[in-house]
C-alpha cells in the first residue's frame, strides 16, 4: 500500500470528505458545497464514489476548493475537513481516515462520542438530523450540516450557500427554499457557540 | 449450511446488500428456498447479482454463476447440456431481472425455450433497470417515471406500454409460464413445485416492487404487490402449451389509484393536466386484463382473499408437501 | 460564461447543442447520466430529437447507424461491457463509413465485474476503424465532442470521443458551454451524400470478395491517416473561433523542454501528472508528460518529434494485452523503432478496475524510470503482490 504524502504542491487549498448512506444526499451536499464555492469565486470539484443505486449504502463523496485550477481527479485522501452524516459510519467505515492533524469533524449526532476530547481533532457535533426534522419535516441534515461547515471552518460563504440552495431546490416550490435556507442558518448558528467555547 | 430454521435452507442467506424493502431479495428468498441448494443457478447481471457478490463475497450457499447481462439463458442452456450428458438430472435455474428477460435477455431466452432445454428461468420484475439508476425497460409500465422517461413539458412518462412477456414466452408452446409476486407466497409456492415437477423449459414472472425506484416506502413492498394483483394491473395467470391454464380470481376489484397513489413514479399523474387521462388509460388496460382473463368470475381453485391467507388455510410454509398444515 | 457542471450534464450540453435528431442508447454505468440528461431535455422539448430507448447495446448502436444511414446526425453512448457488445456493428459502422460520434463512458471490463474507470473498453476495440480521441478534463469534453461531429462528417468516419468513467463523467467541475449560435457557425447542418434516398438509390453494405477487399481497407487506413490532420485542424480552428482549448490537436506536451524522463499517459490521468511534474521538476528534476489525445490514427510521428530529445520514456496506460502487455507501449515502441530511435520505454499498466493513480503512484513511476535501471517491458503500478491470484495450487 501507498501512504498520500499531502497535497502542498498541488496548491489545493481545501479538501472535503463527505460521509453518508445512499439517500441521504451526501452526493448533493458535495455538489452543493462546490457550487457554493464556485459562486464564491474558487475553482471547484465534486464528485463521488459509490458503487450501483441501494439505499442505506455508505457512500463518500468529495470536493476541493482551490485558488487555482484543479487538474486532478483523485479522490480525497488527507481531508482538510470530513463531514459525517450518518453517526453509525463512525462504528462501521473509516471516516477519519487521513484526516489532517488539526483537521474538522463536522459531525451530525445529538453528542459527541466518548473520545473525541481527547485529540487535537475539532469536533463540531450539530444535531442536525433533529433540525432538520424540526424545520424540514423530514430527516435530511445535509443543509444543516453545510450550514455548519461554513460557520466552522469559514470555506464558502452563506450567501453563496443560500444561491446555490435556492436555484438546486427551485423545482420543488418557494415553501421548500426557505425552509432549506432555515436549515442552513440553524446549522450556522448551532456551530457559534461551539466555536466561542473553543476561543 | 444454515440450520437457524429448519423449513429454510436460506439459498441466498443474509449479509446480501440488498435495499431495505427489497422486493426482489424477498422474490428471490422464497423461490430460491422452495427450490433448495441442490440446483444449479445462473445469474443475469442486475440488483440480484450485484446485492449478492459484491466484491468478493457471496451470499449464495448454492452452486452460482454469473456471465453477462444477455446471456443467462444461453449459459443455462450450456450447464443443462453439460448436466444431462453426464447423466444428471440437477435442476438448472435462471435469475434475471426485467432487463434480463424482457430486453436485452429476451434474444437468449428464446433461443432458450425454442430448443427445449430443461431450465426454469425466473424473471424477478422490478419494472426498470434499478441497478444503474432506474432507467425504462419494455416491462416498465406506461405513464411510469424512469430517468430516461421523465415527465416534462412535453411528456408524461414512459409512452409505451408493458410488454406482454408472458404471452410471448408462452407463444413458444412450451410445457409451463406462470406469473407471480411476493404478495401471495401460497400462490408462489404452488407454482415454483408445479414448475419444478415439470422437464423441459419453463418460466415464472415474479412482479417484484422495488421501494427505490417505484418511490414509496420500504415497508409497503408487499401491500404494492398486492395491490398490482387486486387492481387487475398484474394478473396472476399461467399458460401451457400457450393456453391459459388457470388464474387467480380477484376477491375484488380495486381501482388503480390505490395502488398508484402509494408510489412516487406515478406522482406527475395527479399534478398536472395531462395526468387524468394517463389513469384513465392505466384503468383502462386493467379493466382489459380483468377482461382477458376473466379474473373476476373465473372458476378458480382459489382467490386473491385466500391466497394471501397461509396461516389459516395451512398453505404456503416452507414445509415439504405434505407436511402443510404442520407449520 | 463558466458553470459548476457534473461531466455527464455537460456532455448532454455539447451533445444538445450539436442537434442529432437521433439519440439512441441503453443504460450502463457510467454513462448513464448522459442519457438521462438527453431524456430530460427531449421530454422538456428543448431537443428536438427522437430518444430511443434501445433493447440492448448492440441494438442501439444498430439504431444509429441506420439513423445515419437515414440521413441524420446521431448520437449514442455506452462503456465496458456495453461497447464491446456492440463491437460487431462498430467495425460495421467504421467499414461502412458512416459520419456518427459516440461517448465511450471508459470503464473496465469483466469478468469479473466492475463498474469503476479503466480503458480497457476502448482499447480493446481499436481496431475497428473509428478514431479515438481521449480528453482529459469534462470542458475537453464538451469541445471534442462538437469538434467530433466536424471531423466526422468532414472525413466519413466514426469518432469516439473518450472520457474516464467517474473521474470524468460523474465529477462537478468548471465548465465553459458554448451558444448555440457558436455552435451552429462551428458545426454546419447535417449532410451525408451516401444517405439511403428513393430520388438518388444506392446500395449499403454489399459483398466484397478477395479481388476488391484489399483495396477497401487500404483506403480506409488511408482516411484514417489523414483524418489526424484533420483532428488537428479542427482543434486549432474551435480554439480560434472559440477563444479557448487548443489540446494539442493529436498530442499535447507538458513541460518537454530540458525534460530528461518523459510519461506518456492518456485522460484524466494527466491531471495528477501534470501536478507531479510541477512538483519534480521544483525539486530539480528533468521530467517532463505527454498526454496522447488523439490514439487513433496513432501520431506516430508527431510522437516521435515530441520524444526527440528524451532519453528515458514511461508510459502509464490503463488497459493490458493479458499475455503480451501494454497496448499504448508497445505501439509507441513500434513508432520510436520506425523511426530509429532507442530511448528506452518503461512499459507501465495502473489504474485498473478504477484503482486511483494518486500523486504518490505517480510520482514513485517517475523516480524509478528517472533512476536509470533497466526498463521494464511491463509492470503494474501499485500492485499488492501478496493479494495477486496464483495460478499454482499449494
Amino acid at each position: 500500500m501507498y501512504e498520500e504524502k499531502g497535497n502542498a504542491a498541488n496548491n489545493v487549498q481545501h479538501e472535503i470528505r463527505f460521509h453518508g448512506r445512499g439517500g441521504q444526499g451526501a452526493v448533493s451536499a458535495a455538489a452543493l458545497l462546490a457550487l457554493a464555492a464556485f459562486e464564491d469565486g474558487f475553482e471547484a470539484q465534486a464528485f463521488p464514489r459509490f458503487g450501483s443505486e441501494r439505499r442505506g449504502a455508505p457512500l463518500e463523496a468529495y470536493v476541493r476548493i482551490s485558488s487555482l485550477p484543479i487538474r486532478a481527479h483523485n479522490q480525497v485522501y488527507s481531508p482538510d475537513a470530513v463531514v459525517i452524516q450518518d453517526s453509525t459510519l463512525l462504528h462501521s467505515e473509516p471516516v477519519l481516515q487521513g484526516l489532517k492533524a488539526d483537521g474538522w469533524i463536522i459531525l451530525n449526532s445529538e453528542q459527541p462520542p466518548a473520545d473525541s476530547a481527547a485529540t487535537a481533532l475539532r469536533w463540531i457535533v450539530v444535531p442536525a438530523t433533529r433540525i432538520s426534522e424540526q424545520l424540514l419535516g423530514r430527516p435530511l441534515p445535509n443543509t444543516v450540516l453545510l450550514g455548519a461547515l461554513a460557520a466552522a471552518t469559514g470555506w464558502v460563504g452563506l450567501k453563496a450557500l443560500e444561491q446555490v440552495i435556492a436555484s438546486h431546490l427551485s423545482s420543488k416550490g418557494e415553501k421548500v427554499v426557505k425552509a432549506n435556507i432555515e436549515a442552513l442558518h440553524a446549522g450556522y448558528q448551532a456551530v457559534a457557540p461551539q466555536q466561542e467555547q473553543a476561543s | 449450511m444454515d440450520t437457524r430454521d429448519a423449513h429454510r435452507h436460506n439459498v441466498l442467506t443474509s449479509g446480501h446488500r440488498a435495499c431495505s424493502g427489497c422486493g426482489e431479495a424477498m422474490a428471490a428468498r422464497m423461490v430460491t428456498d422452495l427450490i433448495g441448494p441442490e440446483a444449479i443457478y445462473v445469474n443475469a447481471t442486475g440488483c440480484l447479482q450485484v446485492f449478492t457478490t459484491h466484491n468478493q463475497q457471496s451470499a449464495w450457499q448454492a452452486p452460482w454463476i454469473h456471465s453477462v447481462f444477455a446471456n443467462a439463458a444461453a449459459v443455462a442452456s450450456g450447464v443443462e447440456a453439460a448436466l444431462r450428458a453426464r447423466g444428471e438430472n440437477t435442476p438448472v435455474i435462471v435469475q434475471a431481472g426485467d432487463g434480463g428477460t424482457f430486453d436485452i435477455g429476451l434474444q437468449c431466452l428464446s433461443g432458450m425455450i425454442e430448443r427445449g432445454h430443461d431450465v426454469l428461468f425466473v424473471c424477478y420484475d422490478n419494472e426498470a433497470y434499478m441497478n444503474t439508476g432506474v432507467q425504462r425497460s419494455s416491462s416498465t409500465p406506461h405513464a411510469v417515471r424512469t430517468t430516461t422517461t421523465p415527465p416534462g413539458r412535453v411528456s408524461e412518462g414512459k409512452h409505451q406500454l408493458k410488454k406482454d412477456l408472458i404471452s410471448i414466452v408462452a407463444a413458444h408452446r412450451m410445457p409451463y409460464a406462470a406469473t407471480a409476486t411476493v404478495a401471495y407466497f401460497p400462490d408462489l409456492k404452488a407454482k415454483v413445485e408445479k414448475a419444478m415437477s415439470i422437464k423441459g423449459p419453463r418460466f415464472l414472472h415474479v412482479l417484484s416492487p422495488c421501494p427505490l425506484g417505484w418511490d414509496h416506502d420500504a415497508g409497503l413492498s408487499v401491500t404494492v404487490a398486492r395491490l398490482a394483483v387486486e387492481t387487475g394491473l398484474f394478473p396472476l395467470i399461467e399458460m401451457e402449451y400457450g393456453a391459459v391454464s388457470g388464474v387467480v380470481r380477484l376477491a375484488r376489484q380495486r381501482p388503480v389509484e390505490e395502488y398508484l397513489k402509494l408510489q412516487g413514479r406515478f406522482k406527475h399523474l395527479f399534478t398536472g393536466k395531462g395526468g387524468a387521462e394517463e389513469v384513465r388509460h392505466l384503468q383502462a388496460l386493467a379493466d382489459t386484463n380483468i377482461r382477458r382473463y376473466g379474473l373476476l368470475d373465473a372458476d378458480t381453485e382459489w382467490d386473491t382473499n385466500e391466497a394471501s391467507q397461509a396461516q389459516r388455510h395451512g398453505r404456503g410454509s416452507y414445509a415439504a408437501p405434505g407436511k402443510e398444515g404442520a407449520s | 460564461m463558466r458553470q459548476l457542471l457534473e461531466g455527464s450534464r455537460a456532455v448532454a450540453e455539447a451533445v444538445r447543442l450539436c442537434r442529432p435528431q437521433v439519440i439512441a442508447a441503453y443504460p450502463i454505468t457510467p454513462q448513464t447520466h448522459i442519457i438521462e440528461h438527453l431524456a430530460q431535455f427531449v421530454a422538456d422539448g428543448e431537443l428536438s430529437a427522437r430518444l430511443i430507448n434501445a433493447e440492448s447495446e448492440f441494438g442501439a448502436a444498430s439504431v444509429v447507424l441506420g439513423a445515419v444511414a437515414g440521413g441524420t446526425r446521431a448520437f449514442t453512448a455506452s462503456a465496458s461491457q456495453g461497447l464491446l457488445l456492440m463491437t460487431e456493428v462498430l467495425y460495421n459502422i467504421a467499414g461502412l463509413r458512416l459520419p456518427l460520434v459516440m461517448v465511450c463512458a471508459n470503464r473496465a471490463v469483466g469478468a469479473p465485474i466492475n463498474i469503476f474507470s479503466d480503458h480497457q473498453d476502448s482499447m480493446s476495440v481499436r481496431d475497428a476503424g473509428w478514431v479515438q480521441l481521449y480528453v482529459e478534463s469534462n470542458q475537453e469534453a464538451v469541445d471534442t465532442i462538437i469538434q467530433a461531429y466536424r471531423i466526422a462528417e468532414a472525413c466519413e468516419l466514426p469518432v469516439m470521443v473518450c472520457m474516464d468513467g467517474f473521474f470524468l463523467t460523474h465529477t462537478f467541475e468548471p465548465v465553459a458551454i458554448p451558444e448555440q449560435a457558436a455552435v451552429d457557425e462551428f458545426l454546419p447542418p447535417f449532410q451525408f451524400a451516401r444517405a439511403l434516398d428513393p430520388a438518388r438509390p444506392m446500395t449499403l453494405g454489399g459483398g466484397s470478395e478477395p479481388d476488391n477487399y484489399l483495396e477497401y481497407r487500404a483506403g480506409h487506413h488511408q482516411a484514417m491517416e489523414q483524418a489526424g490532420e484533420v483532428v488537428a485542424a479542427m482543434d486549432t480552428e474551435f480554439s480560434g473561433q472559440f477563444g479557448r482549448g487548443g489540446y494539442g490537436g493529436l498530442v499535447e506536451p507538458y513541460c518537454l523542454e530540458g525534460a530528461e524522463t518523459v510519461m506518456v499517459t492518456l485522460g484524466s490521468t494527466m491531471g495528477a501528472v501534470r501536478d507531479v511534474v510541477d512538483r519534480l521538476r521544483a525539486d530539480g528534476m528533468a521530467v517532463g508528460a505527454l498526454r496522447l489525445r488523439c490514439f487513433r490514427p496513432f501520431p506516430a510521428q508527431v510522437i516521435t518529434q515530441q520524444l526527440a530529445s528524451a532519453a528515458r520514456i514511461v508510459v502509464l496506460e490503463k488497459a493490458i494485452s493479458a499475455g503480451a502487455g501494454g497496448i499504448v507501449a508497445g505501439e509507441l515502441r513500434a513508432a520510436l523503432y520506425q523511426a530509429g530511435m532507442s530511448a528506452p520505454v518503461d512499459g507501465v499498466i495502473g489504474g485498473l478496475g478504477g484503482r486511483d493513480l494518486t500523486p504518490a503512484v505517480i510520482e514513485a513511476i517517475f523516480r524509478r524510470a528517472a533512476a536509470g535501471n533497466a526498463s521494464a517491458a511491463c509492470r503494474f503500478a501499485d500492485l499488492n503482490a501478496d493479494a495477486v491470484p496464483s495460478t499454482q495450487e499449494s
